[in-house]
């Protein structure tokens, strides 16, 4: 049975009220007593479960009508996103006055509709229950003290006014566009001079920035134009991460790396790392090098290059020759012959491009200057846009120390922060936390309890992004606006923007000419109300778009010999011969921690690892085995003194020798769902820089001992990464892609229909047969598009109510992901081996001994197949799970009654059970973004994908109301909107000119498990690898 | 010997806990009924049925008490639509119940019953800046996800599932909201039957 959740369902129409349900509860001990007295006691509890009455419930209508709003209708509000500084253009979807889904803004050029999972989740941010609801004042004792807004804005004013200007200090994000330049009046105009403004974000690009000054003489992240390229290597360049904006390169990797069926091509991308995360996975070959090898690895590459006489620019290529370092395989761990191999791709394509890092090892500056090099001698500079992402005023890690240093010889009085939360996200080597306790007054700004909140003497509470009004600027021309979608939750906080203009207001008169942010930046675009209002319908002004601007032909290279001698390879790993390093990665859905305060993004199974709640230290399968460590094993890593603990997960994309840790988890206090989550590997890490100020992330000289201690078992979903003989992972490879046929295939399919079916009436049974529709809903997922990354998993659970379980419910496996990214490993020479025919799959068992690890990728988004003949429609002894005349596999929620069967008669494991009433799991007022148009489930039920029915129905409604049949593209389901990939194509194949009919004529057509003759209704498309690619470097190899 | 007894006792505890299940359920359901009985003036005096209390024939009061004596047969005498106040019918899954506001848009000018003590309660509510508490008449299991939108702009009368409003006072319920209910509408225009159109 489906018990009522009165905080979402019965939500009175001004969204606020709740009323709670009133069972008499006498009768019910009453029962209890009778119960324990008789064996009939689960019978009891069924009849009293039944005749209970529900009392009436109570329906608060406005006091007056909104007038722009109707409830029951979403309304959509454009706005700008905040899980990392790359400012995407949101769309929220605002249901009763209250904010329920992120969809990308369609308009902005930079997300196209899309949004990566980061983005999704930042609703979570808005409702979390341990957001500060009121202005704190540190006491004497050490306590904090509540206070009120106004009296909070006196005492920073007052503190503003006696405090010498120029021992003020303000820490922000990433700001960009006018709100830049309002920081900037601010300081003007108080006084604060322009460089005591530090803007901090955990990766400050700094390498690449410093690299592109040294070589084109103009600091820039620049954009590069993967979607231009045919063949792209990139050196540990994590652009599908966290790269400067996630989405735009997902987009633009799927445009270059997915097949061209015409053509029989496709993009090469090259990936050389010690280790691989969601962008490695990505590639076609992972050439792993050694830590602090790929310096040398990219000279060597420059020189065979100019050797070879694959370079434009002759001349000046003659001047970089100098540089070849002797015993390259030994100091890289990468056979030469690799070198010869790539250097033959990059002749042989027409449009390479390198990708330099944006951070790493300790010569990361000098690494991302050759290869800014290679691509200038390559030509490819048309493919670099200088005019990049405006991140090139952000501070390094070494400006922070030399703040750490002014404070010491007490240079500052007041600290301003606004910022995510800088204790946590600073190296603890450079001592920010110790520095912020010589401050006489800090303040600062969290919207959410964070570790820097609690140091400081003032705190007082910024809005959520989703309450503010703002822009940001990311690409020059492009502006994305913000605007509040909902009204401020909490009456005592206030936009920081707008305690600032009152306090320089107060401390200065008519310092500021306007009164709140919002007129500010209206003011400053010099908008008549016509126009502003049109462009906060449409996110921003969008003057610029990525997809149209190239790098000018007329970059030009600094004086070569200046660039030379910035070149300088240190050798740190040469001191540790063994090569045994530490890398320490940002991770795709935490960013840089500021995203773990999302229980559901702690339930996010990490791209790479498949881990939640925690991180672990990632360990090559064969190293681990030499050491005698064992999945779930805690170990202990030592540095100095300083002291680790964490689990051990052993990962195949990782190279022998090395280990890796994710940063943004081990949280001291940052809400109850972050708060000790995992470990912070930036508190072990000794102090080590690049160049430009950033800190290395690749680590030697550490210890690693065993403690005896085991986790039970890892908080993951993958059961094992090999396919083992099963036909999951479809893959195919361009030598045979043309020999491929649709036709083939669908009569493959019919063949198996007819085996099960032997009296040849199996069409009577499936399709059709009920009752005839003028729908049928089908879904091909591509899986040369699909990178991998998850959004859609997360965009499914908060358009469909999914509670997350926390994290000993997903040890016992009990995880709640309608979508799930599976992600298989196999060898290339698996692959190679099973070349002969059309048929091949990863089917054949590798050989134990002396195997290489598994290096190619597919990922399998899988969700309910909607099997036209579903196993679990069969064993459903109550009709709870039952086929819909357009072809849906429907499960009706109160008709369940948790027999399980169909879970497990189902092949593809995709039905999820509740075993408990996970949506109490669900504090207040987080349950305020649960979705009122799909019901809450309770304990008992099961569930799976529905390809949002809600969707559908919304659809369908408006469309018999119009007198029309629902056109192509109205019902698009949550996975397949948020794909940034756009890898999901959802419609209707009973017309012939949808989407989704012509995406099923493709060659690569398959279904998955289609022997067992369900007959899925998801189609896949085969992932295509380039056996050639593969041919010549195993074949060298030999 | 041992074994027969246990048998023996099995079945008599069995036959002791099927009487006091069956006991407890009429008890349960019957008093439930009275208590209902005490504060609902009902339509029609029904015979109290075991089988519809534990099928929920009989979910909850029709006509429960209203925090306004609300007379809606007294507005639809002087004409007014009901998407008048019911305005959303048309647009949204809900009808919508209107706010103060609209009742005070006639009522501050309605001088005759000004000062009836049920019309001066709408002005205290407006005063302290509250809803008005209705209780709900009809009231769907949260499972089911019906919509006005669509039943209003098919042709569907409100009084098919509203009853004839014009006659009652504050609002009643006279259709029973069941399953099978809404069903036999549904096979008898021809939408669709399928547990998804309502359930999901």
């Amino acid at each position: 049975m489906v018990e009522k959740n009165k905080n979402v369902l019965t939500m009175g129409e001004d969204g606020k009220e709740k009323i709670t349900d009133g069972v008499d509860l006498r009768k019910r001990e009453l029962f209890k007593i009778f119960g324990k007295t008789s064996v009939a006691v689960g019978t009891l509890a069924l009849i009293e479960s039944c005749t209970r009455k529900p009392q009436p419930e109570k329906l608060l209508p406005y006091l007056e009508f909104p007038e722009t709003t109707i409830p029951g209708i979403p309304y959509w509000f454009a706005t700008t996103c905040s899980g990392c500084p790359a400012s995407c253009g949101i769309l929220v979807k605002v249901e009763d006055l209250i904010p329920r889904k992120i969809e990308g803004n369609p308009d902005n050029p930079l997300s196209r509709g899309k949004t990566c999972a980061r983005g999704q989740a930042i609703i979570h941010q808005l409702f979390s229950p341990d957001r500060i609801k009121k202005p704190r004042l540190k006491k004497a004792d050490g306590n904090f003290e509540e206070i009120d807004i106004q009296s909070a804005v006196k005492l920073l004013t007052e503190r503003l006014k006696s405090a010498n200007p120029e021992k003020v200090f303000i820490f922000t994000g990433n700001i960009t566009g006018k709100t830049e330049k309002f920081y900037l009046d601010f300081a003007s105009k108080i006084g604060i001079p322009e460089e005591n403004i530090i803007r901090w974000e955990s990766f400050s690009f700094a390498p690449l920035r410093k690299a592109t000054k040294i070589v084109f003489g103009k600091e820039s992240v620049p954009v590069f134009r993967i979607d231009k390229a045919d063949l792209l290597i990139s050196f540990g360049a994590d652009f599908l991460d966290t790269g400067p904006s996630t989405v735009l390169y997902s987009r633009w990797f799927a445009k270059f790396h997915s097949v061209n069926e015409e053509n029989n091509s496709k993009g090469k991308f090259i990936y050389i790392s010690p280790r691989r995360n969601l962008t490695g996975l990505n590639a076609d070959r992972w050439i792993k090098v050694k830590p602090g090898g790929e310096i040398r690895f990219a000279i060597s590459l420059l020189n065979k290059l100019i050797e070879k006489g694959a370079v434009k620019h002759k001349d000046i290529a003659e001047k970089f020759r100098t540089y070849f370092p002797e015993k390259v395989e030994e100091l890289t761990g990468v056979p030469e012959k690799y070198i010869d191999l790539l250097v033959e791709e990059i002749k042989n394509s027409k449009n390479p491009l390198i990708f330099p890092p944006y951070f790493g090892d300790e010569n990361s500056t000098s690494l991302a200057t050759i290869c800014l090099i290679i691509n200038y001698l390559l030509g490819a500079v048309d493919k670099i846009v200088l005019e990049g992402f405006e991140y090139t005023k952000l501070s390094t890690p070494k400006d922070i120390k030399e703040f750490v240093r002014k404070v010491r010889e007490q240079k500052v009085d007041v600290l301003l922060i606004h910022a995510y939360d800088p204790v946590f996200t600073i190296p603890k080597f450079i001592g920010f936390e110790e520095s912020l306790k010589l401050i006489p007054f800090v303040v600062s700004f969290s919207y959410h309890e964070d570790e820097t909140s609690q140091f400081a003497h003032l705190v007082i509470p910024d809005y959520h992004q989703l309450e503010k009004w703002g822009d940001a600027e990311i690409i020059k021309g492009l502006v994305s606006f913000c605007q509040p979608v909902i009204s401020p939750l909490y009456p005592d906080t206030k936009q920081t923007e707008d305690v600032l203009i009152e306090v320089a207001n107060l401390v200065k008169e008519g310092a500021f000419q306007v009164s709140s942010f919002k007129d500010y930046i209206r003011a400053e675009y010099g908008f008549s109300d016509e126009d502003w209002v049109k462009a906060l319908e449409k996110g921003g002004i969008f003057s610029v778009d990525p997809e149209n601007i190239s790098g000018s032909g007329e970059i030009s290279l600094q004086p070569a010999e200046q660039i030379k001698d910035a070149i300088r390879v240190m050798n740190s790993q040469s001191a540790h011969s063994d090569g045994s390093a530490i890398i320490v990665y940002p991770s795709y859905h935490l960013y840089d921690g500021r995203m773990a305060n999302s229980p559901w993004i702690q339930e996010f199974f990490d791209v790479s690892t498949r881990l939640a709640w925690r991180n672990a230290l990632e360990v090559n399968p064969k190293t681990a085995e030499k050491l005698g460590l064992k999945n779930a094993d805690i170990v202990e890593i030592t540095y100095d003194g300083k002291k680790i603990e964490l689990p051990v997960i052993t990962y195949y994309g990782i190279a022998e020798g090395v280990y890796a840790i994710s940063l943004g988890r081990g949280h001291k206090n940052y809400g109850r769902f972050a708060t000790g989550r995992g470990v912070n590997p930036l508190e072990i890490i000794p102090e080590s820089f690049d160049e430009s100020g950033e800190i290395s992330f690749i680590y030697y000289g550490f210890e690693i001992r065993k403690t005896g201690k085991r986790l039970k078992r890892l908080p993951t979903n993958e059961g094992v990464p090999r396919q083992l003989g099963r036909d999951i992972a479809q893959f195919t490879t361009l030598s045979i892609l043309p020999k491929l046929d649709a036709k083939k295939k669908f009569r493959e399919l019919e063949e198996i229909m007819k085996k099960k079916f032997p009296r040849g009436d199996w069409e009577k049974y499936g399709r059709d047969s009920a009752k005839p529709n003028k729908y049928r809903w089908k879904m091909v997922i591509d899986l040369d598009k699909c990178i991998g990354c998850s959004a859609c998993t997360i965009a499914c659970q908060i358009e469909n109510n999914l509670p997350f379980v926390g994290e000993e419910e997903v040890i016992r496996g009990r995880e709640m992901t309608w979508v799930r990214v599976e992600r298989y490993f196999f060898t290339s020479d698996e692959l190679l081996r099973n070349l002969s025919g059309d048929n091949h799959k990863g089917h054949s068992e590798p050989s134990k001994n002396g195997e290489t690890d598994p290096d190619k990728v597919v990922f399998v988004p899988m969700m309910c197949q909607q099997c036209e003949y579903a196993p679990c429609e069969y064993v459903c002894p109550v009709y709870a799970t039952m086929h819909t005349s357009d072809g849906l596999n429907a499960q009706v929620y109160n008709r369940c009654v948790g027999t399980r069967f169909c879970a497990n008669n189902c092949p593809y494991k995709v039905r999820y059970f509740n075993w408990h009433d996970y949506f109490k799991n669900v504090p207040e007022p987080l349950n305020m973004a649960f979705n009122p148009s799909v019901t809450v489930r309770s304990k008992g039920v099961m569930e799976k994908c529905t390809f949002c029915i809600q969707r559908i129905k919304y659809a369908e409604h408006d469309a018999k109301i119009e007198g029309r049949d629902i056109r192509d593209g109205e019902v698009v389901p949550a996975c397949a909107q948020v794909c940034p990939a756009d890898a999901i194509t959802f419609g209707n194949i009973k017309d012939e000119n949808s989407a989704v009919s012509k995406a099923r004529k493709s060659k690569r057509i398959n279904w998955v498990l289609k022997e067992l003759g369900t007959e899925p209704s998801i189609t896949y498309l085969e992932k295509v690898f380039i056996d050639e690619l593969d041919k010549k470097f195993e074949e060298k190899e030999v | 010997m041992r074994e027969k007894q246990n048998i023996i006792a099995h079945k008599i505890l069995a036959v002791f806990s099927f009487t006091l299940f069956v006991l407890a359920g009429i008890i349960y359901a019957a008093d439930k009924d009275n208590a209902k009985a005490r504060d609902i003036k009902k339509v029609k005096e029904k015979e109290f049925d075991f089988w519809k209390a534990v099928f929920r024939e009989i979910p909850f009061p029709e006509k429960p008490p209203q925090p306004i004596k609300f007379p809606h047969n007294k507005h639809i005498a002087l004409g007014i639509d009901c998407k008048f106040c019911h305005y959303y019918a048309e647009k949204s899954k809900y009808a919508g119940v209107p706010s103060v506001s609209v009742c005070l848009g006639c009522h501050r000018y309605v001088a005759s019953v000004m000062n009836s003590p049920e019309v001066q309660k709408i002005f205290k509510y407006a005063e302290e800046g509250k809803p008005i508490p209705w209780v709900k008449v009809h009231d769907l299991p949260d499972f089911v996800r019906f919509t006005h939108k669509i039943h209003v702009n098919r042709g569907i009368d409100c009084k098919e599932c509203h009853g004839d409003v014009a006659q009652m006072d504050t609002a009643q319920r006279v259709a029973p909201l069941t399953m099978g209910w809404c069903l036999d509408c549904h096979r008898k225009k021809n939408a669709s039957t399928e547990c998804f159109a309502c359930h999901y």
